[in-house]
């Protein structure tokens, strides 16, 4: 038995069938990614002050992503046009094009993440802090952050040695939006600044808790592994479909090559979703 | 389910005009490729409007105005994609309502009356008011 409108469409959806079910599909994927940034939404409004880190993402890495996911929304039309035009070669560099934009993607992503796990945080003590940390970190205009509800401080940094009773950590800079407000605020203090980057070590019994930047370290990086994470898979459940379709399942170019057109269509469809979602998804994870 | 005009020419077999199909497929690719346009040019914006130190008003309305253009601009990509398709366009809205009343529930369930401090304001709720 022939299954009907697989290539037209029907009468009252309007849809062929694998249009109409991407659509179903993405209803579904709105509904999942809906919750999901509802659940930042009431994350971000009941964090306690400084437990949201500002300026920890890497925007230029995240901005490249962008344009690489806007560059291959694009080369996925072309890819489609292509097999409306029955220029197989066109398509298949297209589409080819396609999935290194989107293996670009992941790499990236992946550099990001290890300098996740690479990098450490640790919540101090306040008076431990105050009373032994704290001017060792400003002479080195190194960035530490309160936690007023937690009685704490937060630096960040790389662990450079664990030792039994001891960690020693290279701190993070002060980011330069830090550093230009102080000089607005009170630029005579701003000079003295500056000084030269060394480890600090710390005891234990002075530390809250420490440990790398993963989700259990915080809730926005357990946010942002999640979101971002969810999103990596979908990229890479496109790039699966996509190599799919650029070598066994090219294969019904010959038989019927406008059904392969329109499975090309549908999967551009989903692509131009994941697209839709990262754009949705750097400002609020990146530049905060 | 109710009837909405459609052309059954479509279902006619062979019916396909293959001119008309790649001119309709070129004109997509160079709207698509405008709106992808427009859309690195938001984002380009919004980093440097964030990079940059507006002062505590100005920097509110610089978000609210680069996040403006974002939705603006899915809104007409998603608007283009769903204009012929009237079944989807009520998925959709469908979806969306779905997702409001979930929003709803979720603060109606917290006891919260606006968006506020959920989390915090959870924790404060007596025991006593979550008996049915």
């Amino acid at each position: 038995m022939e299954i009907p409108y697989t290539l037209t469409a029907r009468p009252d959806t309007g849809l062929y069938n694998g249009k109409l079910g991407i659509w179903l599909f993405l209803a579904s994927e709105v509904m999942l990614f809906g919750a999901i940034f509802t659940a930042y939404l009431f994350v971000r409004l009941g964090a306690e002050d400084g437990t949201w880190p500002d300026h920890i993402q890497n925007v230029a890495l995240g901005f490249t992503n962008t344009v690489l996911l806007i560059c291959s929304s694009i080369t996925m039309v072309w890819a489609w046009v292509a097999l409306k035009e029955r220029k197989f070669n066109t398509y298949r560099l297209a589409l080819g094009i396609t999935i290194l934009l989107g293996l670009g993607f992941l790499c990236i992503k992946g550099v990001e993440y290890k300098a996740k796990f690479d990098h450490t945080g640790v919540i101090i003590n306040e008076d431990a802090m105050q009373k032994k940390y704290l001017p060792e970190l400003q002479k080195m205009d190194a960035f530490y952050g309160a936690i007023p509800s937690q009685h704490a401080y937060e630096i960040r940094g790389h662990l450079h040695e664990e030792t039994k009773d001891t960690l020693v950590i290279m701190p993070d800079p002060k980011p330069k939006y830090l550093i230009d407000l102080e000089k607005k605020e009170n630029p005579a203090a701003a000079e003295s600044g500056g000084g030269e980057e060394q480890p600090i070590t710390i005891d234990k019994a002075d530390i809250q808790r420490w440990g790398s930047l993963l989700p259990k370290y915080g809730t926005y990086y357990a946010i942002y592994f999640l979101v971002t994470g969810l999103h990596a898979l979908h990229i890479v459940g496109g790039v699966v479909v996509m190599l799919y379709f650029l070598t066994i399942g090219s294969r019904l170019y010959k038989r019927n090559p406008e059904q392969l057109s329109n499975r090309i269509e549908v999967t551009g469809i989903f692509w131009h979703f994941v697209d839709l979602v990262w754009i949705t998804v750097f400002p609020i994870l990146y530049l905060t | 389910m109710s009837a909405d005009p459609v052309d059954h020419s479509e279902e006619a077999p062979h019916a396909h005009d293959n001119a008309t199909e790649v001119a309709h497929a070129w004109e997509h690719f160079h709207q698509n490729w405008k709106f992808f346009i427009c859309f690195f040019g938001v984002v380009l914006l919004t980093v440097i409007t964030w990079s940059i130190n507006f002062g505590p008003k100005w920097n509110v309305f610089f978000v609210f105005l680069t996040a403006a253009m974002r939705c603006g601009l899915i809104a007409y990509f998603m608007a283009t994609l769903f204009k012929p398709f009237s079944f989807v366009i009520r998925t959709f809205i469908f979806s969306a309502i779905f997702l409001a009343g979930m929003i709803f529930l979720s603060m109606w369930d917290s006891e919260l009356r606006t968006i506020g401090d959920p989390i915090k304001d959870r924790v404060n709720v007596s025991p006593e008011s979550h008996v049915p």
